[in-house]
């Protein structure tokens, strides 16, 4: 059995806002601050069984043995993260080794609308049950209205390195449009702050794509941020998403999202800006000058493991993937129960993990190296028994097939990217997927074109078994 | 000729509605041939689809004791017959069993067109027709006004008729002495020979193939060893029985008799209704007088939607053809579609049963093509052919003319619609041959029109330009010359096999252009522009072109979210692999049932 990969990134939720924007979809309350001192409570209790899990595993992972001799809690094979969310807190033996992340992120909601004796209290929780001497990057979301120097010196004196600030318009009307609940003044003044408390780490939110927003009007928003210096800035296009108010206005045919041509204006233009002024957009929605990407992010996206904290937190590790309920009620029951929260579990096949590797790979301007994916796919594969969600590769392609596709063949040690199902697959797709002009070759690597960009969920649907 | 006075056979012929099951049920209960607690509502309706839709399309015979008022038992046959104009055929093949037939007309409604249809029907296979009107008991009920429409337009004397309920019962006491009293007994030319008709069959999973079977002459018994004097095929027989109303095994068959046989056969589709059994030892000289042989007449293309599905289609097929020998099939392929079967239908509403039935009983997820009837290829070099697939259709110079089939339709509408009723006829390249009144508020029209015109859309049309009121049954009438080319639906420069149709020259460019049109609307927007073409003869007459996608909607994509995104995504998968690949082109199933919709 193969050891599982280390936990790379820490990721802690805070679903707590001081009002729903329009277009928000995420686990986030308001009215419910009268909560907060219970919820790190509990938020402390699930970091402290999960990092005892994890550090179990890590130590007894490779070895059954060892585990027998432990004794300790019942014995499980290390792959059986699944079922952990049926566990009691106590289960797992004392750290020893504890997590060691190399990236930690408080988000939400809006953590800093903690009060300040609040917030040092969730700054000063991974330290006690996480190993930080790895750590490269601590990132904290804020939002303006909300950020003040008091905070700042809270989070910057607890080691936070990195402030994502939630600008999403530097307009007046269209913040008020999209149910901000703060001006364009504030979001400058937070940025002033951020910069005067010495985070040389930040980034900048903006929402584009707002009906009604003239072209001229974008290019000044984009233009103003950009003057404000952050390092990295988060571009995304307004999206109805199921569940918030906004889709419910579209669904009743009380708003509308901008149109194909007019989203592809507005995100092109932001591109243009920012690769101007030294912003290199290193995926679908995002830009840092080189050094400043966000490594927690960038390793999410890698397929790397990471554990989520907190209510309606999502993990991945062990080959699995879970999210715990999005229940603010259950979440702090569960704590008091001394159980686990309650959790969605989804086990990873091999195939999909790989095609998550893809596809999530492939959204970044380092793009994916199939070939190793692949090899990976098979070593794991190669360490499961038949049957349980592998499937025997097929070796079906010929070596004329193989060469007819030329470039998109591509030679490994051990043999090629067609020598599974799924390698078939992806070989023929990426083949077409270049002709149709929407993906490059790069030696062995595969990386999105700017029309590929554009239609990103469409090539990942397209590579997708 | 020797008459069997204590026999009955008889059929009961109505529009849809009219109550003809309910009626039949009436008649198995007064006469104790099932009791009431055992009473199902319409227990002759079997398969599932026929209750939930009403309509009849097996016939299933049942024979009745009835003692008559004079005290003599008499036996009643009842073949109980669908009322759609679909199944025609099955109507008619139980009257070649029968000597008489109750055409039932609902007291409210009047006469309707399958009521016109179906009365037409018995009268050319030599039925005496007593009419019934039914549904007295309903406050809208004018049995005068019916009577007198019954005698107008079917020529049928009607002033006696018997007057009943079958929801209640009321009159359908009466009716048994005046089945007895007015339908006349069968004969038998009592020649020595043995002759039976064999008016259906259905395959039952235990126990083979049942032929229905009705004897004209002689007897049939277990151990006979049968010859079917058309097909040539022989047989011993295991079982004779009959229908009360569930199959029971009796020692013999006897002349005039309505039962069933089990012999030795494999599979339904070997026997052929109108087919004559008689003894291998001692043949008969000569056939009895066949019934019209059933062809399909309509024909369209089905096709798994998930290529590996074939084998499965293929055996879906065959269990259905068991059970429904007017269903054809054989295996065919297309260039859109891969591998699939050219299936023949007696109509539209047969087509969709039997899409359905592979749907429901199957588990099987099917397209089928533009529907097509048989057309008939006059080469230049004397030939003729029958074609049921445009794609046979020959290379144009190589063709002197096409001929297509006809209908005679009866329509039956409310006097204000008759306007619209006659537009759409026309519209329909439909020619009126007569307009009759049939009381103060309603018309028949008679008219002749291509069956072509019929096969996709023609009743909703109707329905909906007289608001539900108007009815209509067909007859075929043979074929005529006609001024017919091959459209083809091009997608992205290829042509779709599975989209192409013969159509009327005048007809082609607004039908190419409403197809286009369709397509366009139900083809999501690919990575690269689509030009949809309507084309004859490789002339495009009719063009439309799906956008080049550019964009997908970017939400946002932080690392927690990555199972959710994963989540859409493989939605958006599953969407597409329930697509029809063509080509480059990914073509939903809709688009097949789009192509079929015309605006009039
Ligand atoms: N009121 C009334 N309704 C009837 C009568 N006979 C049949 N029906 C109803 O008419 C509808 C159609 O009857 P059905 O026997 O299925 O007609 P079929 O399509 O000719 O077989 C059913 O809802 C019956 O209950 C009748 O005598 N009186
Ligand atoms: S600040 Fe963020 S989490 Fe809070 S309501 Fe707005 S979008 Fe949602
Ligand atoms: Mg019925």
């Amino acid at each position: 059995m193969r050891a599982s990969s280390p936990i790379e990134g820490v990721y802690l939720h805070v679903p707590f806002c001081d009002g729903k924007c329009g277009y928000c979809a995420f686990y986030s309350l308001s009215g419910r601050t009268g909560d907060i001192d219970d919820y790190l409570d509990a938020l402390e209790l699930e970091l402290e069984a999960e990092s005892r899990l994890h550090c179990y595993r890590r130590r007894t992972a490779g070895s059954k043995s060892a585990l027998a001799r432990l004794g300790a809690g019942r014995p499980r094979p290390v792959d059986a993260v699944g079922d952990c969310g049926t566990s009691s807190m106590q289960a797992a033996v004392s750290p020893q080794v504890p997590l060691a992340p190399r990236t930690l992120y408080m988000g939400g909601g809006t953590p800093t609308i903690l009060t300040v004796r609040q917030l040092a209290r969730l700054c000063a929780i991974p330290a006690r049950h996480l190993d930080l001497r790895r750590l490269k990057e601590w990132t904290v979301e804020a939002n303006p209205g909300t950020l003040d120097a008091e905070r700042l010196a809270v989070l910057k004196a607890a080691g936070v390195n990195r402030i994502s600030l939630g600008v999403q318009s530097l307009d007046d009307a269209v913040l008020a449009r999209l149910g901000r609940r703060h001006t364009a003044a504030q979001a400058r003044e937070a940025c002033a702050l951020i910069r005067a408390a010495g985070f040389r780490n930040w980034s900048l939110d903006l929402i584009g794509c707002v009906p009604g927003v003239m072209a001229r009007q974008w290019a000044e928003t984009v233009r103003a941020a950009v003057a404000l210096g952050p390092p990295h800035m988060s571009v995304y296009a307004l999206t109805s998403e199921e569940g918030s108010r906004l889709a419910g206005q579209i669904a009743a045919g009380d708003a509308a999202l901008l149109d194909e041509e007019g989203q592809l204006a507005c995100l092109h233009t932001a591109e243009q800006l920012l690769r101007a002024s030294g912003l290199r957009r290193y995926e679908i929605s995002n830009y840092a000058r080189p050094g400043f990407e966000c490594r927690h992010n960038v390793s999410c996206w890698r397929g790397e493991s990471y554990l989520g904290v907190g209510c309606a937190a999502a993990s991945h590790a062990n080959h699995s993937r879970w999210t715990n309920a999005p229940d603010l009620d259950a979440y702090l029951q569960a704590a008091r129960a001394g159980s686990m929260p309650p959790r969605e579990v989804e086990r990873l096949t091999p195939e999909t993990e790989a095609v998550e590797r893809l596809i999530f790979g492939l959204r970044m301007a380092e793009g994916v190296e199939p070939a190793g994916i692949l090899a990976a796919l098979d070593a794991r594969n190669a360490s499961l028994p038949i049957g349980v969600g592998r499937r025997r590769p097929r070796r079906a392609v010929t070596g004329t097939q193989q060469a007819r596709r030329g470039e998109d063949a591509v030679a490994l040690p051990g043999g090629s990217m067609e020598q599974s199902a799924l390698g078939t697959h992806w070989a023929t797709t990426f083949a077409r997927l270049r002709r149709e002009g929407l993906v490059r070759t790069l030696g062995g690597r595969r990386v999105l074109t700017a029309r590929g960009r554009d239609l990103a969920d469409t090539v990942a649907v397209e590579l997708m078994p | 000729m020797r008459t069997l006075p204590n026999i009955r056979n008889f059929c009961i012929i109505a529009h849809i509605d009219h109550g003809k099951s309910t009626l039949a049920d009436r008649l198995l209960m007064l006469t104790h041939t099932i009791e009431e607690r055992n009473f199902q509502n319409q227990v002759l309706d079997s398969m599932d689809l026929e209750r939930e839709r009403g309509i009849t399309i097996k016939s299933h015979p049942v024979t009745m004791k009835y003692v008559a008022r004079d005290g003599v038992e008499y036996e009643l046959n009842l073949l109980d017959t669908p009322g759609h104009v679909d199944f025609t055929y099955e109507v008619s093949r139980s009257m070649v069993a029968c000597e008489g037939a109750l055409l039932v007309v609902d007291a409210g409604q009047g006469v309707e067109a399958q009521t016109v249809a179906n009365a037409y029907l018995a009268v050319e296979n030599n039925l005496e027709i007593v009419p019934v009107i039914n549904k007295i008991d309903l406050p809208s009920a004018n049995p005068e006004v019916v009577a007198r429409q019954i005698e107008e337009i079917l020529s049928i004397p009607a002033a006696d008729a018997p007057r009943i309920s079958a929801k209640s019962g009321l009159g359908v006491a009466d009716l048994l002495e005046t089945i007895v009293q007015r339908l006349p007994p069968p004969k038998t030319r009592d020649d020595g020979f043995v002759r039976a008709l064999v008016f259906d069959s259905v395959y039952d999973a235990f126990r083979g193939v049942v032929v229905y079977v009705r004897v004209m002459d002689g007897e049939l018994k277990a151990g006979d060893r049968v010859d079917l004097m058309n097909s040539g095929l022989s047989s011993d027989v295991k079982e004779v029985g009959r229908f009360h109303p569930g199959m029971e095994p009796v020692p013999v068959l006897k002349t005039g008799q309505v039962g069933y046989l089990i012999g030795t056969l494999k599979s339904a589709g070997d026997i052929k209704s109108g087919d004559t059994i008689t003894l291998t030892q001692h043949p008969a000289p000569e056939a009895l007088p066949g019934m019209r042989e059933i062809h399909p007449m309509v024909f369209s293309g089905v096709y798994p939607v998930n290529t590996s599905d074939y084998e499965k289609l293929k055996a879906g097929m065959d269990r259905l053809r068991l059970n429904d020998s007017a269903f054809t099939y054989q295996p065919e392929s297309s260039v859109a579609l891969g591998f699939g079967f050219r299936c023949g239908f007696l109509g539209l509403l047969h087509l969709e049963i039997v899409q359905e039935r592979l749907r429901r009983e199957f588990d099987l997820d099917v397209i089928s093509t533009y529907p097509s009837v048989v057309y008939r290829v006059f080469l230049k070099d004397g030939t003729m052919e029958e074609i049921d697939n445009p794609i046979r259709l020959q290379d144009p110079s190589r063709i002197d003319h096409l001929e297509e089939p006809m209908i005679r339709a009866y329509i039956i509408c409310q006097n204000e619609n008759i306007g619209d009723v006659m537009k759409l006829v026309m519209d329909r390249r439909g020619v009126m041959d007569k307009t009759e009144t049939l009381d103060g508020q309603r018309v028949m029209l008679t008219c002749t029109m291509p069956l072509n015109e019929i096969l996709i859309d023609f009743h909703d049309y109707l329905k909906s330009v007289s608001r539900g009121y108007a009815s209509m049954d067909y007859e075929h009438t043979g074929y005529v010359k006609s001024d017919l080319v091959k459209m083809d639906i091009m997608l992205n420069g290829e042509v779709v096999d599975a989209f192409s149709c013969i159509i009327h020259k005048d007809k082609a460019v607004y039908r190419g252009r409403q197809m286009c049109e369709a397509l366009k609307d139900v083809i999501p927007p690919h990575m690269f522009a689509i030009p949809i073409q309507a084309a004859i003869n490789k002339t495009v007459i009719a063009r439309e072109t799906i956008r080049a996608m550019r964009k997908d909607v970017t939400a946002k994509c932080y690392g927690g979210d990555i199972s959710r995104k994963r989540k859409l995504l493989e939605r958006q998968k599953e969407g597409k692999k329930r697509m029809k690949e063509i080509g480059s082109v990914r073509v939903p199933q809709e688009a097949f049932i789009s192509v079929l919709k015309t605006t009039g």
